[in-house]
């Protein structure tokens, strides 16, 4: 699977409460949330974040909450993939869960910024500055996650091996 | 709900320092952003006056929906002793007090003033060394108070007799004040005993022994009250917390203080379970002094400090009063005539005030 | 091979005989627990799925805590999703506005999280069990919803860190003061998906009160989990209120951490941590002229009856500065009660303070006290991120009880020994 757009670029440490302020915890609809999506951060990601754009940061990408209302919110307005030098945890999972591909790079975020075209190959885990010509590598996704992805998130891949838990629908 | 104090100034003298500490203690509520509720009680002779009872009902009831006492000084003059204003007044105030308010640890301070050593009975190099003597004294226990007490027999055979008596409960909720004090100050503590020879005492050094495993930062030692008189005078360097039963401590903490050389800058504590206390100086009402504006207040003014830190917790208060007393006996600026100086009262009361103020 | 306390539980979860950092297991857990915001995302995904039940109806619970009482209408239809799908489950645990508490302090106060067990919560704080010698990780919603429906999830083993913590306490000091320090040395990510363990003689001396609130913080280093080995102090908590069996695990002798960080609490003075992250903390002494408007004391990190009891000493006998608005939250009906009953409520009270009920509220922008733009906030939380709780153009300084309740009074960030303690 391959993304191409526009690199939206952002710092260290950004929070979920950043992502998503907390006070709109009581939508849940993707498309609601993503209305709401870094609003004080940039105002302009709402209004002109496109699908196929990407969200690349530092160090510590989605640290805060657990609340998955803020790795839904960034998939809700179409970003095809985060990269990031680190993640914090619960989002590097949550992320996974809800089927938002993300990348960890140690290099790439310092060489790439906001509004550079970018291209990304997440079976290859390829990214490419378009706007520099640079070409990185990330770090592979662990094969556990990358079965989840495939699987189709969670939710799916517990289907499968939990068949009996589950209704016929 | 501020914090409640009844306050009685008593007989004496006791009015004229009260109405310093009073001073202080406004300076300390606006200093620290807290309310105290003062509400004055009438306490020994000047009650009498009223209610013709040393220790009125009234009086109790204040102490009672009070979080502590702060007491002045009671007691006329040695010829009008035997009138009834005067007769039998400790007893039936002091006394009466601690018994309700089951005041059972009195704590005497005994610190020499370096500027003030040449009052001190002390050689020179050993009030140079300096004393600084806590002494936790049982208050509602022991020979004091144990029955069987009183007289039988007549003729050669007559006798009198009291009882020592202490409970492991008694002697444990001594010792833990005696030891928590100790934690805080300079963790000495000695225990003043006659295991030797007192049935009584033997069972409370054992007692306090049992507890020092609890306080192993605490440096622990035993002394009978024999070798406790002697190494005060010898060596008061050497202490720093002296626990004691009733009949020992009295003796000794009017020693330690006496060898102070300032008993009237002494302040004392008798506290009760949880934080309740009454807070008074050591000396007495002075009645050849009174009302002529010379008496010392600073042993009222630290028993006000000491209110702060046993009854309120409010240790950096309490401390900041005690530092600024410091402060001017060390300067020696601000006397009244008992401490060799001039100035009045009041004049100390506003000095103190001042140094909190600019702290 | 030695393994650590943290491997422990997670080795016996996973019915194997070790585990190393790195490896990845499954695990059944113990407990899966989850609030009105992340419940309701959970259930949606449950019902999407198709799933029928849940593994387990003592298992799972559900802690309306965050915007409770309902702070407007999606919010009430939030609480009602989870309402109707715990009656719907016959979930045997759930506690209704009213026997509601802030979930951290709830779960160990009812004795449903124990020692050795493994808790999955979806809410970072869930670390907070940690505190009793238990692995409890935070957790999204779908990995929520997978451990309802299947009973167990999916870990990677965490590397261990260790810290140990030396000396006597200072006046004042307390848990809180010791997280923040910590968290100030080594940065928000400084224990990235590591498993924090806290040891040394100044925490084995920490009452519960003050492990809950270290445990608490562990996910704002970046932590999976945050540790305490069991003791004496653990059992008396334990012992009267456990809802069913426990374990005391502890680390084997030899074990290799990944870093071992030494901390001599006796330098340490009551922490401030500045916006806009946990670890910019400064001492006490440190703070300059800084006013508030608001101080809010409780919650899940420092809501517990003695943080409370910690804040009354302070506020006996004073007042609230005036312009400023000082609210407290008690962690659970329990604690408010005991709080009324020792007279606390009226020191509160009459220091000019407000009493919430049990609720998370404005720690995370939601209700009860939210600032408005260029207000200044001191909070007992866990977190002073950019616009955390209110306009993002507002602040929030995170301390201890008695210093939040100083600087109630003094109008500024202050410590109780400006008012003479």
């Amino acid at each position: 699977m391959k993304c191409k757009g526009r690199t939206w670029k952002f710092g260290s440490d950004i929070n979920t409460d950043v992502i998503l302020p907390a006070q709109y915890m009581n939508l849940r609809d993707p498309q609601e949330l993503a209305e709401h999506c870094f609003e004080n951060e940039n105002p302009t990601f709402v209004t002109d974040a496109k699908p196929g754009d990407v969200v690349v940061a530092e160090t510590n990408f989605g640290c805060g909450s657990s609340r998955e209302h803020a790795p839904i919110a960034i998939r809700g307005k179409g970003i095809c993939c985060v990269i990031a030098q680190t993640f914090a945890r619960i989002f590097y999972r949550s992320a996974f869960n809800i089927g938002l591909p993300i990348l960890e790079s140690p290099d790439a975020p310092a060489s790439i910024h906001d509004g550079d075209e970018i291209e990304v190959d997440l079976t290859l885990g390829q990214i490419k500055n378009i706007t520099t010509g640079q070409v990185f590598e990330a770090s592979p996704i662990p094969s556990f996650m990358q079965k989840i992805i495939d699987d189709g998130g969670l939710m799916a891949h517990i289907r499968m091996t939990n068949p009996d838990k589950f209704g016929d629908s | 709900m501020a914090y409640k104090v009844a306050v009685l100034p008593g007989d004496g003298i006791g009015v004229e320092i009260m109405t310093e500490a009073i001073k202080v203690l406004k300076q300390v509520a606006t200093k620290y952003h807290l309310e105290f509720e003062l509400k004055e009680g009438l306490i020994g002779g000047a009650a009498w006056e009223k209610f013709r009872d040393h220790c009125p009902e009234e009086t109790l009831e204040l102490c009672r929906n009070s979080d502590a006492i702060l007491f002045g000084s009671i007691g006329g003059s040695v010829e009008e002793e035997h009138l009834p204003k005067w007769e039998n007044g400790n007893n039936k105030s002091l006394i009466r007090l601690r018994k309700e308010f089951d005041l059972y640890a009195n704590l005497r301070p005994a610190k020499l003033y370096p500027a003030l050593a040449s009052k001190s009975s002390l050689r020179a190099d050993l009030a140079e060394k300096g004393v600084d003597i806590l002494i936790v004294r049982e208050l509602t226990g022991g020979i004091y108070f144990g029955q069987p007490k009183g007289r039988e027999g007549s003729g050669d055979e007559e006798r009198a007799f009291d009882t020592m008596v202490y409970s492991r409960r008694e002697i444990n909720r001594i010792a833990k004040v005696a030891f928590d004090a100790a934690r805080s100050r300079r963790k000495k503590l000695a225990c003043v005993d006659k295991a030797n020879v007192l049935t009584t005492m033997v069972f409370w050094r054992e007692v306090v022994d049992a507890m020092a495993e609890s306080y192993p930062d605490v440096e622990y030692q035993k002394l009978y009250v024999d070798n406790a008189a002697m190494q005060l005078v010898r060596d008061p360097a050497q202490f720093d917390v002296m626990l004691a039963g009733n009949l020992f401590a009295d003796i000794l903490s009017d020693e330690a203080a006496a060898i102070t050389g300032s008993i009237g800058l002494l302040p004392s504590a008798s506290l009760a379970d949880g934080s309740f206390g009454m807070y008074e100086p050591s000396g007495g009402s002075a009645p050849d002094i009174a009302g002529k504006g010379i008496a010392n207040p600073i042993a009222q003014i630290l028993s006000a400090a000491f209110m702060l830190k046993y009854s309120f917790h409010l240790d950096q208060a309490s401390s900041a009063i005690e530092k600024a007393v410091d402060e001017l006996i060390a300067e020696g600026k601000v006397r009244t005539p008992d401490l060799g100086g001039s100035h009045t009262t009041s004049d100390v009361g506003d000095a103190i005030v001042e140094k909190l103020l600019t702290a | 091979m030695p393994m650590t306390i943290t491997e422990k539980i997670l080795a016996e979860h996973a019915g194997l005989e070790e585990v190393r950092p790195g490896q990845l297991i499954n695990a059944k857990v113990d407990l899966a627990m989850a609030n009105d915001i992340t419940g309701a995302l959970a259930i949606e995904e449950f019902r999407k799925a198709g799933a029928k039940k849940v593994f387990d109806r003592t298992k799972v619970v559900f802690v309306p805590d965050h915007f409770t009482p309902n702070k407007d209408i999606k919010s009430a239809e939030q609480c009602r999703i989870v309402r109707e799908f715990v009656r719907e489950q016959n979930l045997s645990e759930y506690y209704e506005v009213g026997q509601v508490g802030i979930e951290h302090v709830l779960l160990p106060e009812k004795g449903l999280v124990l020692p050795g067990g493994l808790i999955v919560g979806a809410d970072s704080h869930t670390c907070t069990y940690g505190a009793l010698g238990a692995f409890s990780t935070g957790v999204g919603s779908t990995d929520f919803t997978a451990a309802m429906i299947t009973g167990e999830l999916w870990f990677k083993v965490p590397e261990p860190i260790k810290f140990v913590y030396t000396g006597t306490l200072n006046p004042w000091v307390g848990g809180k003061d010791l997280i923040l320090y910590t968290i100030s040395q080594i940065g928000v990510d400084g224990a990235l998906y590591k498993a924090m363990e806290f040891r040394g003689e100044a925490v084995e001396k920490l009452p519960m009160h003050g492990r809950f609130t270290m445990a608490n913080m562990a996910i704002e280093a970046g932590a999976k989990s945050g540790i305490f080995h069991p003791d004496d102090l653990t059992e008396e908590y334990v012992r009267h209120r456990a809802k069913g069996p426990y374990q005391f695990h502890a680390t084997d002798q030899g074990v290799e951490y990944t870093e071992i960080h030494e901390i001599d609490v006796s330098k340490i003075e009551p922490q401030v941590a500045f916006p806009p992250l946990p670890s910019n903390t400064r001492g006490i002494h440190e703070v300059d002229n800084l006013p508030i408007d608001q101080s809010v004391i409780g919650f899940c990190t420092n809501g517990r009856l003695e943080d409370l009891r910690d804040a009354a000493v302070v506020l006996k006998g004073r007042k609230v500065s005036k312009g400023v608005r000082c609210i407290i939250f008690p962690g659970t009906p329990s604690i408010y009660r005991e709080a009324l009953k020792e007279g606390l409520l009226e020191i509160f009270l009459d220091a000019g303070a407000v009493i919430s009920p049990p609720t998370c509220g404005p720690c995370l922008g939601g209700h009860m006290g939210i600032l408005a733009k260029g207000e200044r906030a001191i909070a007992t939380t866990n977190r002073n991120f950019t616009g955390r709780m209110g306009h993002p153009e507002s602040e929030v300084y995170l301390s201890n009880p008695p210093v939040a309740a100083a600087s109630a009074v003094l109008g500024r960030i202050g410590g109780p020994e400006e008012l003479g303690l």
